[in-house]
This record gives C-alpha cells, structure tokens and sequence, in this order.
C-alpha cells in the first residue's frame, strides 16, 4: 500500500463536531488494538488496510499522517478523507468544526475514548523520567567519592544563589511563622564573632556578595540588601530551608568517613564486566573502528565470522543478568564467573592480582571479551584499562594512561593463558566448560575433569607391570572380590559391568577396553598395597600416635601392633575403592624412607657428638627434658619443649643466617650478617665464635633423635619463621570454611539426589516409581560416581575426609532405600 | 544402644557449621569404636596418613636444620681457625 497519496488542493469538507467524534468514537472502541500498533507506518496491519480500502465513506485519499516511536512500541496515525481516521492509543486527532474552529483530542485505548489529555505522553514522560533516574543512579554509583561532595557544594551554591535571587524579588511579605524558621542560626547578624571561625567565614563570605541575602534573628528570618533590611516573604523561606538541607546533606557528606578505592564486584558481579567496555571497545582502547576492524581482520582471517560481526558484538553494550548469589560462601567473582559461564556469547579470561592470589581468592578482576578466542589480556593492558577506568571515576584521565590503552588490543601483544584460566576445553575447541567444571577449578586449582581414558600404552603407572589375566582373577575368590570392588568404583556403570562380567554376559567394546584397563588398575594397586603392608610398622604408629593426639586416643584402644594389624587387612579393601590413599601413603612412606637414608642422617649422630664436645655441651640435656612417663609427664615435657626449641629455634637461625647468609633471609639481615662476620674478623673473636657455636649445637642435640614431638616443633618452628609465604594451598583455609564448602557439596549431592528420584524419567516415560530395581540402581550411577570419586570438595585434613566417609555411607544407605521402594502396579 | 550414624554425622556438621573443630574430632574420636569396622578403619587409616605425612614434613624441616647447622659450624671453625693463626 502506498502511503504517500497525491497531494491535491484540499477542500474541507465540514461536519458536525458531536457527530465526527461520535462516528469515531465507536470505530475505534471496536477496531482499534493497542498490539496492533505497527513499528512503522508500512507494517500497518492487513486489517487496517482492508478496512481502509473497502471504506464506501471513503476515497482512501491521506489527509495526514503521524508516526512516532514510544517505549517499544509505536503511534500510527492516519486520517483519510471521509473516513474516521485510524488511530492508536495515545493519538492526537485533529477536527475542524464546521465554523472553522479546531479541536484537539487524545483516543485512549484505555477507557476507550477521547479526552483531553493524551495518555501515551504521560507514559513517555514516565518512562523517560525512569530512564533518567537510572541514568543518574549509575552516575550517582561511579561518583561515589569525589562526586558526592562535588554535586552537594554545587546543590549549596545553587540554592544560594536561588536564595538570594528570591531574596531580591518585589513581592515583600509580612511576618514569617517560627516553625519556618533556621533554628540553628538564631545568632544575630552582627555577633559573627561568637560564631565557630568556619560558620564566621562563610557568612562573612556570603555577606560580601552584592545584592540581597538572607540573615537570621532570632526565629526570624530577614532579607538584607545593602542598608535595608526587611521581613523574609513565603517563597524566601522555603529557598532559605532549601538551603539548609543542602548544608545538612553536606555536613553530612563530609562528616561520613571517606570512602576508599573503588568499589565493584560487591554490589554486583557483572558490573565490573560492563565498566570495562563501559561504552563500548572503541573507546576502551581508543582505537577507531577502521583500525580495529583492520587488525581484526588480520589476526583471524581464517576465523569462520568476519571481523564485521565481531566488531558489532564487541559494540553492542553487555547486558545485565539477573543474579544471585547459590550460596552465602560464593564470592562475587565466583558468581560472576558462573554466570558468564551461562552466556553463549563470551569466553572466560581472568588474571590474577597480587592482593587476590595473597588471599588465595579467585581473580577480582574478570574481563570477557567475544573478539578475542583464546586469547587474553596480559597484566599491563589490564592495569592499563584500570587506570583509565579509575581516572574517569575520578573525573580525569591521565593523557599517559590513555596513550598506555591505545595499543591495548595489539593481537601482536596478546599471549596465550594457561589453559586452566582460559575457560576453553583444551581437547575440544569451541566447547566451553559448564559452570560445574568452572566451579571444580576454582575449588582445587586443578585441571578439568576429563573423560577417563582407558588406554592402556603410554601410561607410566602401568610400566613394567604384569596383570592377571581374567581367568586368573575369576579363578581366586579374594581376586575377584576387590577386583569387583575395584570395577565398580572406577566409573558411573561399574555396577552394571561386574554383573554382565560375574554372569558370563557379552560386552560392548566399550566395556571390554574397560574391564582390561582395569585388570592393569588391578595390578597396580595390589603393588601398592603390598607395599604398604610391608611398611607399616608399629613404631610408625606410635610415631604417629604421638603427633595426633585424636590418633593416639584411637591407637590406646587397641594398641600399636593390633592397629597395624588392622590397617594391614582393610588396605587392600579400602585402596580398591580409594586411590587416592594409597597414592598418599605410598608417597608419604617412600618420602620417608629417602629422608631417613640420607647421609645427612646418618653423618648427623657423629657430627653433632663433636659439636656437642667442642661447644662444651652434651647430650644428656635431652634426656634430661623429655620425659614421657605418664601423660602429664607427657603433656609438660611438650610444653616445655616447646618453649626451649622456639628459643633456640630462634638463636639458631640468627646464627646461621649470620655465617650462611641464606639466600631467601631478607636484605637486612644480609647486611647483619655482613656486620656479623667482620665482628667475627675483630677482637674477642673466638669468644663469639664459641657463642655461637654454643648456640648451634643447644638447637642441633634435638636434630639428632627421631622423636615425632622433636620433629613436629621443628616443622612448625620452620614455618612460622619462613619468611616467604607458603605456597598457596588449594582448597578452603580454615576448618569452618572447609566444613562450610563440603555441607554445600553434601546438600547438593542430597537435592541432586532428590530431583533425580522426583523427575527421573525412563525412556518410555516411566517415572521412578514404576521402574524396577536395576533400572534404578542403573540411573543413579552418575550420583554414586561423583562422591565415589572424591568429585565433591573435602577440604583439608583428616576429618574433613572422615566426615565425607560417613556421608558415603549415609548416601550408600539413602540410595537402597530409594531403589528397593515397593514398584508401583 | 547402637549409634545412630545419622544422629553421629548430623551433630558433626552441627559443630562443623560453629566452627568448633576440637569438639567435632574429640566427638568423632570418642565415636569410632562403635561404627562399622570398614569405616572406623578408614578414618583411623586417613588419621594415619595425616600424621605420616607430618612426619615427612618435620623430617625434611629438621634436614634442612641439620644441613644449614653443619654448614654453620664449618665456616665458624674456619673463622675460628684464621683468626688464630693471624693471632
């Protein structure tokens, strides 16, 4: 349909007002839909159209037209001559009376009539006064230091100003009401000197503008111009107590305690993500949008999507997500990266910043970025962004950092990150990881669960070793137990292949390459049961027993050799559904036995005897101190100990650092030790010399036994006088923390578990009350497998590990229950 | 009367949420001879291990004591030794 009819002269053609509007009226009501609204006047509904066309009243000639946009929506409105004209809630419709006088009407969807008021402005009006409160709340976010001072002095200026304009107005008042009234003021114009110096200043300062200005007397409020003085009028008074809500707002800024740095993740996570591209790439990297394309087009030619397409995802603004935090212990980041994790349309990148990786926290600072498949921002670029960003919050930008972003996304200068912060797979491209795996990342700093590989060839465990052939397991009674507990806590059907294994049924290829890397599983752990057999000892125990005190309290129950007898059974079971003990024991005791066959160890008896001679000492100081006759004995000899070995601990170092010169001490004790030895080279010596080895040899006597208490107030000495921070250990630090991260774990294990029985589904639409037993052992493997596998976070610490133990067997208990629930008919 | 393993785990998160470890393991500890023998065994067997691998960790602080206290001593002794042939 054109919508542009031939202008020809126009000949009014006049009817009754009451009539027209009449006629209209009930068109409307009837025809008129405000879905029908087209977004623009050529998608104007078929129906529209029609009723248009095939109007007898009608010639289908355009009168006017009108067309404009509001909210999503839009306002159509035509008027052809001779028929009502189409309008849409909101439109303005113009009628000429017979006598020429022209009246103006607003169609309201609504009520269905016409009226003076037009709705659609009042919602526009609404919906731009909406957008510009949240305009000026985001503004109001990013000047929350400097800004907030700024606007309150501006507001105090202004209302001042406006106070003295109103001041000097014609329209002169009578009395003012007290309640009106500054209260505070109340000091008389001329006693500014019993005034605070501040408050002195600023009237002084006001005063000395010219023009009219308010002062106050008493409860009264008064203008002053010059020599004259008079009674504050109505308007005056409320300028005025405008004004001192302004002050007060200030006082109270400037009273509030300053805020420091730049508060972004806490309010909400994906914030910080729109700040970066705040308006869009272009001006974060102050790059035209030619030259970006240009180096776009040059790093991926090969990519499937053009640099265009790139370029207007990286344009488009990010959008806000609705989120909210899955638990009370989720970081900000954590939750930001969760929720990141759920948008097709970004990769993961993420560094590090000293202060978070101090804390061991997940990166504050999360940048996302489309253009840049696999690859990152390095640490300058981003500090760059940073500095600008802070500038603008700030009010200015520093003309050096931007020439430092202006080269910020130089594919020349990228460089790869490591494959765990990237959040890309590293064996399938383009499949990005489930906020699961992110979340299991950032829980152990470890690499992304894989799929098992069942290979047996390349793996180095397996080197050198010979399994047993099936007959061979299925000949012997024990093999086949643990080999059965083995297959069935290696993977989620490991249940389901030792039955078709036991009974003789055919398997998958699939299952065949895993029955036969499990027999080289098999193997291997038997090894390391064995070996561990063959190490534990009771005196290791006792050794044991004597750093844990819980340890020791169970070890009293049956003794060290029965415990060792224990353990010695129940290895082989439990290391075939828990590797990672055995790995742990076998590491710790292999560790052990190369620690004890030094030759420092052995060289140490002889070494320390003459140290011991030569310093003057002996060795019967230790003897003397530790005494383990009873557990008091036990308990005070530990303590005192304890104090002897920190202060010699202590003295010792002090020397060693002194002669040695460690290479790790800080640079000022580099330099005591420099003043050390030339008081060594000076006068009186040998006599310090003797000092100090004295000093050596008191900490050295307790190196010389294999105590377990020696030993740990040795480690414990180390640590806290290690001047380098440890390592940053993966997992929660505390035990609260711990326990706080495995409940969460343990309560999604219970919910999974819940959901699964309430929505589990067979393949012919049988629910879980109508499957059979197998059916339902069979579809909770998956579950099983995740706390079989040491899957959920335990944090540090045998009891952490205990505690997930009990909950196994707890699982193990809830799980028979659910599959042996009577079957439905 | 039996001990209830649910009773047992629930008062352990219990304690665990309050942050209050020394209960919870003495809780543990004083609870063990009463579970089922393949479980006390696997506590008893990570206490083991815990306690070993402090022992490891205690044995290589005191190597690095011995190694750093013997290299000490040495250089002392030559200090010693030349400021009395310079005497």
């Amino acid at each position: 349909m054109s919508m542009e009819g031939p202008k020809k002269p126009e000949k009014k053609k006049f009817i009754p007002l009451e009539e027209g509007l009449s006629a209209m009226q009930r068109r409307m009501s009837e025809e008129v839909q405000q879905s029908e609204v087209p977004a623009s006047p050529d998608d104007a509904p078929a129906e529209w159209k029609s009723l248009i066309e095939n109007n007898p009243e009608g010639d289908g000639t355009i009168r006017e037209q009108k067309y404009w946009r509001a909210g999503d929506g839009a306002v159509y409105i035509e008027k052809r001559r001779g028929t009502p004209m189409r309008v849409a809630h909101g439109g303005l419709v113009d009628f000429q009376g017979r006598s020429g006088e022209r009246t103006s009407l607003y169609w309201n969807n609504e009520n269905g009539s016409f009226g003076e008021t037009d709705p659609l402005s009042a919602e526009i009006r609404a919906q731009q006064a909406n957008d510009r409160q949240r305009a000026q709340d985001e503004a109001d976010a990013h000047e929350r230091t400097t800004g907030e001072r700024r606007r309150a002095r501006q507001q105090v200026a202004a209302v001042s100003e406006q106070s003295a304009g109103d001041a000097s107005g014609e329209n002169i008042a009578g009395g003012v009401g007290p309640e009106l009234l500054d209260r505070d003021t109340d000091k008389a114009p001329d006693t500014q000197e019993q005034l605070p110096a501040k408050t002195a200043r600023k009237r002084k300062k006001r005063r000395s503008r010219e023009g009219p200005h308010t002062v106050t007397r008493g409860d009264a409020l008064f203008v002053k111009d010059g020599n004259t003085v008079r009674t504050a009028n109505a308007e005056e008074i409320a300028a005025h107590g405008e004004l001192l809500r302004a002050r007060e707002n200030l006082d109270s800024i400037l009273k509030a305690p300053k805020k420091r740095g730049v508060e972004r993740v806490e309010a909400s996570p994906v914030e910080p993500m729109r700040d970066t591209f705040k308006d869009d790439m272009y001006e974060a990297t102050g790059l035209t949008h030619e030259e970006l394309k240009r180096r776009l087009e040059a790093r991926y030619k090969n990519t499937i999507e053009p640099a265009e397409a790139l370029l207007a995802q990286l344009a488009a603004r990010h959008k806000k997500v609705d989120s909210k935090k899955e638990s009370a212990n989720e970081t900000s980041a954590e939750q930001y990266l969760r929720d990141a994790a759920r948008r097709d349309d970004f990769y993961i990148i993420e560094h590090n910043t000293a202060a978070t990786t101090g804390r061991g926290e997940p990166s504050q600072n999360v940048y996302a970025s489309r253009a840049m498949p696999g690859q990152a921002f390095t640490q300058e670029q981003v500090d760059a962004v940073e500095r600008r960003e802070k500038g603008r919050e700030r009010g200015f930008v520093k003309p050096s950092a931007e020439s430092e972003t202006s080269d910020a996304l130089d594919p020349d200068k990228f460089r790869p990150l490591p494959l765990s912060w990237l959040h890309m797979h590293p064996d399938a491209p383009g499949r990005r990881f489930t906020s699961e795996e992110i979340a299991a990342i950032h829980r152990g700093g470890e690499s992304v669960p894989k799929e098992p590989d069942w290979a047996i060839r390349g793996r180095d465990e397996f080197e050198g070793l010979k399994p047993k052939t099936l007959r061979e397991i299925l000949a012997s009674e024990e093999d086949q137990l643990y080999f059965g507990t083995l297959i069935e806590s290696l993977y989620p059907g490991g249940a389901e292949l030792k039955r078709k294994m036991f009974e003789n049924e055919g398997l998958t290829a699939e299952e065949r390459r895993i029955q036969n890397f499990a027999r080289y599983e098999y193997a291997r752990r038997m090894h390391q049961v064995e070996f561990i057999q063959s190490s534990i000892v009771a005196s290791d125990i006792e050794h044991a027993a004597r750093r844990d005190e819980d340890f020791d309290a169970v070890v009293g129950l049956n003794g060290s050799e029965r415990t060792a007898e224990i353990f010695k059974r129940q290895i082989r079971h439990l290391g075939m559904k828990n590797r990672g003990m055995l790995d742990r024991l076998q590491l710790t005791y292999e560790e052990l036995a190369h620690l004890r066959s030094t030759i420092t160890y052995r060289a140490w008896d002889q070494a320390v005897q003459q140290l011991c001679a030569k310093a003057g000492t002996n060795l019967a100081d230790y003897e003397r101190v530790f005494k383990t006759g009873s557990k008091e004995e036990r308990m005070a000899t530990r303590r005192e100990l304890q104090g002897e070995i920190r202060e010699k601990y202590g003295r010792f170092r002090r020397v060693v650092d002194s002669v040695t010169g460690a290479s790790f001490r800080k640079a000022d004790r580099m330099v005591r030790k420099a003043g050390m030895l030339e008081e060594l080279a000076g006068a009186g010596a040998v006599g310090k010399v003797d000092h100090a080895l004295h000093d050596l040899t008191g900490m050295l006597r307790y190196t010389l036994v294999e105590n377990p208490e020696v030993v740990r107030m040795l480690e414990q000495e180390a640590e806290r006088n290690e001047d380098l921070s440890p390592a940053m250990e993966n997992g929660p630090r505390t035990f609260k923390a711990a326990g706080e991260s495995h409940l969460q774990n343990e309560k999604a294990l219970d919910e999974k578990l819940d959901a699964h029985v309430r929505n589990f589904k067979m393949k012919d639409g049988r629910s879980w009350d109508r499957m059979n037993a197998d059916e339902r052992r069979e579809s909770l493997a998956p579950l099983r497998s995740e706390i079989a596998h040491d899957e959920i976070n335990t944090g540090k610490g045998w009891f952490s590990r205990a505690l997930l133990s009990i909950y196994r067997v707890l699982f193990a208990r809830k799980e028979e229950e659910l599959i042996n629930r009577p079957v439905a008919a | 009367m039996a001990l209830d393993i649910q009773d047992l785990y629930a008062k352990l998160r219990e304690l665990r949420e309050a942050g209050k470890e020394e209960e919870a393991r003495t809780l543990l500890t004083r609870s063990l001879s009463e579970l089922p023998e393949e479980l006390r065994a696997e506590i008893m067997l990570e206490m083991f291990a815990d306690a070993l691998e402090g022992e490891a960790r205690g044995m290589t602080a005191l190597r690095e004591v011995q190694q750093e206290g013997l290299a000490a001593a040495a250089l002392l002794e030559q200090q010693e030794r030349q400021k009395k042939e310079n005497d």
